[in-house]
Formats: structure tokens, C-alpha cells, sequence
């Protein structure tokens, strides 16, 4: 698979990505660094909790990384539950969690390309 | 190679900082914060080097709105600009941004291209401020320069015509002695703390500027001058909260009567004044008036007919005789330069001797006392007079031109004389200024037989140290120190003391300004070996001197 394939796959835009940073070697190694970025997990534990202000916080930062590795299709639904969470108030509006389910699913399909492209023998 | 310019990101997300070190990499060096808390951290040991701050907002610990706050406190930190990066989701964060002191924002996602123009676009913006601020703020204690304080005061005379205003300058005295004595950083800190007092003295509407070292401008609304003064009346320094000794703050006040006349003038009439109190003790304040003005004028009059006054021979060496205290005989003399101008007459050392200090003349003047007292030399050689030792004045100015031993030298080569008769004679206060070159010019100069004297010993701020550091022949104690100790019963005097322990380090005393019998006496009995004074005879133009004492 190469890193045009994975994005492809992704849901991302690659083309954006390039303009962002100058190679595709650099590319290769922030996405695989991806599956390493805690905002997901933390996102995750605090949406259980039902902590409102850190899961806003996570959520946003999840944002923040999608939009600079332009993984669209994430960054969409992680945008979205940004705005849900924005809001200050005690709990989490039931509507989060709905949109919540969407994030997961397509952090899992993200995720899972990247684990699939960084198996694949021939990488870029 | 060109040194990069650091940049500071300020980021919790590595993912993130990762990559925008990435695109940042490659034109800035990169320092790295995880948060408000760490990049405060950075910045202390930091701080000089960091050209711009990235930001992000939201962070844990410390977020980037209490980081710009705690920036903001901190005056030289405000310096470095910060650009906070927001998610472009929320008009709010940038506006919070920019009121909490932010120079600028950039959205997220990162778009290369226009971070980096906006980066280099905000340091080369600040550095050229940094420079036109350079120009304007005095580096140490933040007043402004000379130049910008002249430009205000113009533009502040200029814009109120009806208003009176004062020119005040300060001066500290003897503020080199402290720099060199204390070092060069607890003099600036003392002039920073005397910046500050003064700020805080001089009332909102003040304009201040350092001017020179130790001197400060300031232009005030008249009566303004007088709000402060209490406080300068005594003159008294505090550095550290501790009273400095021996440094004293003087003021001199230029009340402006014309508005139109250049502003640099009447700063030179605040300098001016304040100059003419300089060594005065317990004046700390002088006012520009007509008697400052007289004597200004008459100082300039001077000044211009000094150079010709010297080619045309009015200056005149006279000779003072020493006397040995034990026979009684003649032993030496001091030569001392009389003006005799021929339409002002007799003129007086007291006032045209200060001022050639001043204005640098004095080492033409040496020169020419010397130049005259070593051809004495040889024609009383040639004549088979009895040969007398004759002292000459060797003043600080001359101290510091670079070949003072090549000219004496040249004097003992050109007029065949043996240097052992040309006695120099070195002022204490000169020591007390630039003890070093002092120490290493004597020390070279009697290394050549001319023995050295040190004149008005107990005058200043006599070290006993100064003793031991200089290799000196005769030690002149002086002629108020003297009297003020006569007055004292016997037990208090000092004056055996010093006779004591001058002998004891091979030093010949010489007692000046000798007036009567008494204190002669006196000062034979102390043991003290030579005198001179009036009560023994008054410098005599040399021919009478040579009818006097080599001709029988």
C-alpha cells in the first residue's frame, strides 16, 4: 500500500497533507506516530465518565491533529463533537454521545489503516 | 554561517509540535514547551535568544491565557512576540488571544506557507523596533537617550509656549572613583537606583534622559524642581539600600527664559552649573544666574587667550624655597606658574589653574614649566651655581598621555641635566581617581633617578594603602591639613603619627604653607624635615632667587 492508498482508504486528503509537510517520508512517520496520540484514549475515559470539560478538551485536540494530518473523514465527526462539548455546562448532552459512536467508528477505520499500511511490505 | 533565530513552541499535543517543528525547522532553531508553565521555565534562561513565541491555548497545568498574562508582567519579556495558533473554530479565542497581549494568531490546521511569512514578517517588524528603541531608551536605566530628549523637550517647548519649564542635571560625584573601586556593576546599579529616584521625583510630566555616565536631564514645569529637592539637598547616594559613601548627587538647574534658543544649549547651561559645584562640599543645588553666567563668560574669555597668553610669555615660573627644619637651610624649591596678563594683571592660580584642568590646557602648561625649570638647570650647571633641587607639578591629564616618560626623557637628554634635581610632584586626588596608572607611571618615572613627591597629602581621601602601593622619595602633606591639626590639642593631632610612619617607610615630610614661628617650631619638634611657607619666604621670580641663594 503505498501512503497516497492509505489516505485514500483513510477517508484523508492527501493532497492537503503534502502542501502541509514536504515529504512523504515525513507523512509516513507523523501517521504511524498517530496511533500513538493520546487525545483519543482520553477522549474516550472521559466521554465514559461523563467529564464534560476534559472530554471538550480531548475531542479538540483530536480535532487539532486530524486537521493537520487531514484525516477528513475523522476530522469530521471530531469537529462536530468539539462543538457538542463546547457548551459549558455539568453534563455531557445525550446528542455527544450519539455523535460520539461516529467518531469511534471512524477513529477505529483510521486507525486500522494505518495498522494495515504499516504491515504492507511495500510502503510509499 | 548566519545564526537561526529560536523559536518557542508552546504546545501540549506532541503529535502537533512534532509537526510543526517540522515545517518550522528548516529557517528557526526550536525550543519546545509542553506548557504555559515549562515555557515560562525556558524563557528565564532563555530569554534573550527567543525571537517568537508559538502558542497554543488550551494546554493543561498552565494554558496559553495565563501564560500571556504572567508575560505580560515581566517588561522584557513583553518584547518577544507570541503568535497563539487557534482552531479558526472560534472567533472568541482569537479576540481572547489578542487582548491577552497576543501579537497574532494562526488557524489550525497549519498552513506552512503563511506561518512562516507571518513569523518572519513579526520579527523583522519587532527588530526594527527594537532598534528605533535603541535609539530612543538608554540601554541601562531605561530614560531616554540624549537625542530623543532633546527632540521631546523641543517638541514639549514648541507645543506650550506659554508654559515655564527648568532644565535640571545631575551630577554624582566622584562616581568614577565608585566604578572603579566597587566595579563596574555595582556603579550601574547605582545609577539605575538613581534613575529610578529621580522618575519618581520629577512628577508625571517630566522628560528624563541619561546624558552622559553619571548624569542625567530632565526638562520640568517650573516650580516642578523644587517638589524633589528635599531629597537632594544633602546629596546623599543609596545603593542597596546602603548609604554610599563619599558619592554625592549635586544639581544644577537651568530656568528656560527663551523657548526659541536651541535645546542643546540649555542643557549645556544645566551642565555647566552644575560643574561649577563640583568639589564644592555641602553645595548640592546651583542655579544658572548672572554670577554663574560672569563666570562662565570669564572662564571662555580665558579660555580664548590662553594659547597665546603661553607663546607670548606671560606665564611666568616663579620659585619657592624649602627649607630644612633642623639647619635651617636652603634645601629645594617648588616651581609655581604666575600669569601676569597685561591688561588684567595679576591673575590668580586659584581660578585659572581649576580651569585649565578643565579644559585640558594644564599639560601645555606643565610642559612649559617643566621646559623652563630644566634649562634653569643647566645654566645654573654652566654658571657654577649651587645646584638646588627644584619640584614641578605633574598633573593627572598628564598622567594619561601615553609618553610621559619619553618626554621627560627627551627633557634630561636635551638640557644634559641629572634627573635627581627635578623633583615631580604628584597630587593625591589623582591617586584616589586612577590608583593603577598613577602607580605604574610613578613607579617607571622614578626607576629614571627623578624623585617623587606626593603633594597634598591629607587633603582628600589619603590612603594609607596609597603609601605602601607607590614607590614615593618625599611625602608634601597639606597646607590646611596642617593648620587644622595645630589647632588640635598635641594628643589628638595625627600629625606625629604621620611623621612617624612616613620616616619609617623612608619617606622625607615636607610641611606647606608654613606661616609662623610657632608652627615651625612645632613641626621641628614632630620631626618633620622640611618646610616651606611664607614664614620662610614666598615664590620669588627666579632671579631674585638667584641673588638670593646661589650667588653668595
Amino acid at each position: 500500500m503505498t501512503i497516497q492508498e492509505c489516505y485514500e482508504k483513510m477517508g484523508g486528503d492527501y493532497e492537503q497533507v503534502e502542501k502541509r509537510l514536504p515529504s512523504a517520508k515525513l507523512i509516513q512517520k507523523f501517521v504511524i506516530k498517530f496511533l500513538d496520540d493520546g487525545s483519543y484514549n482520553e477522549l474516550l475515559e472521559s466521554m465514559e465518565k461523563g467529564q464534560r470539560e476534559t472530554a471538550f478538551r480531548a475531542a479538540h485536540t483530536l480535532k487539532g491533529v486530524c486537521g493537520n494530518l487531514s484525516l477528513s473523514r475523522l476530522l469530521n465527526s471530531a469537529s462536530k463533537l468539539t462543538e457538542l462539548l463546547r457548551e459549558e455546562r455539568e453534563d455531557i448532552p445525550a446528542e455527544a454521545f450519539q455523535i460520539m459512536e461516529d467518531v469511534k467508528k471512524d477513529y477505529e477505520s483510521t486507525a486500522e489503516v494505518i495498522r494495515e499500511y504499516m504491515n504492507s511490505a511495500e510502503k510509499i | 554561517m548566519k545564526t537561526r533565530k529560536k523559536i518557542l513552541i508552546v504546545e501540549d499535543n506532541g503529535l502537533n509540535r512534532a509537526i510543526l517543528s517540522e515545517i518550522l525547522s528548516e529557517e528557526y532553531s526550536i525550543l519546545e514547551a509542553g506548557n504555559g508553565l515549562d515555557a515560562l521555565k525556558i524563557l528565564e534562561s532563555e530569554r534573550d535568544e527567543i525571537a517568537l513565541i508559538l502558542l497554543d491555548v488550551m494546554m493543561p497545568v498552565m494554558d496559553g491565557y495565563t501564560f500571556l498574562d504572567r508575560v505580560r508582567e515581566d517588561e522584557e519579556l513583553t518584547l518577544i512576540p507570541v503568535i497563539v495558533m487557534t482552531q479558526g473554530d472560534s472567533e472568541e479565542d482569537e479576540v481572547a488571544a489578542l487582548t491577552h497581549g497576543a501579537t497574532d494568531f494562526v488557524p489550525k490546521p497549519y498552513r506552512p506557507r503563511i506561518i512562516l511569512h507571518r513569523i518572519a514578517s513579526i520579527i523583522n517588524l519587532r527588530e526594527t523596533a527594537a532598534m528605533v528603541n535603541q535609539f530612543r531608551y538608554d540601554r541601562l536605566t531605561g530614560l531616554y537617550t540624549k537625542e530623543f530628549f532633546y527632540q521631546k523637550v523641543r517638541e514639549c517647548l514648541d507645543a506650550n509656549p506659554d508654559r515655564e519649564y527648568t532644565i535640571l542635571c545631575t551630577n554624582y560625584e566622584n562616581f568614577k572613583w565608585y566604578n572603579d573601586t566597587f566595579g563596574r556593576n555595582a556603579g550601574d546599579s547605582l545609577l539605575v537606583k538613581g534613575a529610578e529616584i529621580l522618575k519618581r521625583r520629577v512628577g508625571k510630566n517630566a522628560i528624563c534622559c541619561r546624558y552622559s555616565a553619571d548624569r542625567f536631564l530632565c526638562l520640568q514645569e517650573r516650580g516642578d524642581e523644587l517638589i524633589g529637592r528635599d531629597c537632594f539637598l544633602r546629596g546623599r547616594v543609596h545603593n542597596r539600600s546602603e548609604l554610599v559613601e563619599n558619592v554625592a548627587v549635586k544639581l544644577g538647574i537651568y530656568e528656560i527664559t527663551v523657548h526659541s534658543i536651541p535645546v542643546e544649549q540649555m542643557c549645556d547651561r544645566a551642565l555647566l552649573v552644575v560643574d561649577s559645584i563640583k568639589g564644592i562640599y555641602n553645595r548640592y543645588v546651583a542655579v544658572y544666574d548672572e554670577t554663574i553666567r560672569e563666570k562662565l563668560l570669564r572662564e571662555k574669555e580665558i579660555t580664548d587667550v590662553m594659547s597665546s597668553a603661553l607663546e607670548e610669555g606671560q606665564f611666568i615660573v616663579y620659585l619657592q624655597p624649602k627649607f630644612s627644619l633642623k639647619d635651617n637651610l636652603i634645601t629645594g624649591a617648588e616651581a609655581l606658574v604666575r600669569w601676569i596678563h597685561p591688561e588684567w594683571g595679576f591673575m590668580s592660580p586659584g581660578e585659572f589653574i581649576p580651569l585649565f584642568e578643565k579644559n585640558d590646557f594644564i599639560p601645555c602648561l606643565d610642559q612649559y614649566v617643566w621646559e623652563t625649570v630644566c634649562a634653569k638647570l643647566r645654566e645654573w650647571k654652566k654658571k657654577g651655581y649651587t645646584m638646588i633641587p627644584v619640584s614641578v607639578n605633574v598633573s593627572r591629564a598628564d598622567i594619561f598621555r601615553s609618553h610621559l616618560e619619553d618626554i621627560f626623557q627627551t627633557l634630561i637628554e636635551k638640557y644634559e641635566i641629572d634627573p635627581g634635581y627635578l623633583h615631580l610632584e604628584i597630587t593625591e586626588s589623582a591617586y584616589t581617581n586612577h590608583p593603577n596608572q598613577i602607580i605604574n607611571t610613578m613607579t617607571r618615572l622614578k626607576e629614571m633617578g627623578f624623585p617623587v613627591e606626593m603633594d597634598d597629602f591629607g587633603s582628600g581621601y589619603s590612603s594609607l594603602n596609597m603609601l605602601n602601593q607607590m614607590s614615593l622619595d618625599i611625602l608634601k602633606l597639606d597646607m590646611k591639613f596642617i593648620q587644622n591639626e595645630m589647632m588640635k590639642p598635641v594628643e589628638q593631632s595625627i600629625l606625629n603619627d604621620i611623621i612617624s610612619m612616613a620616616h619609617r617607610l623612608n619617606l622625607k615630610v615636607v610641611a606647606e604653607g608654613i606661616e609662623t614661628e610657632e608652627q615651625a617650631e612645632r613641626l621641628r619638634e614632630l620631626g618633620c624635615d622640611y618646610a616651606q611657607g611664607y614664614y620662610f619666604a614666598k615664590p620669588m621670580p627666579v632671579e631674585e632667587f638667584e641673588n638670593t641663594y646661589q650667588k653668595n
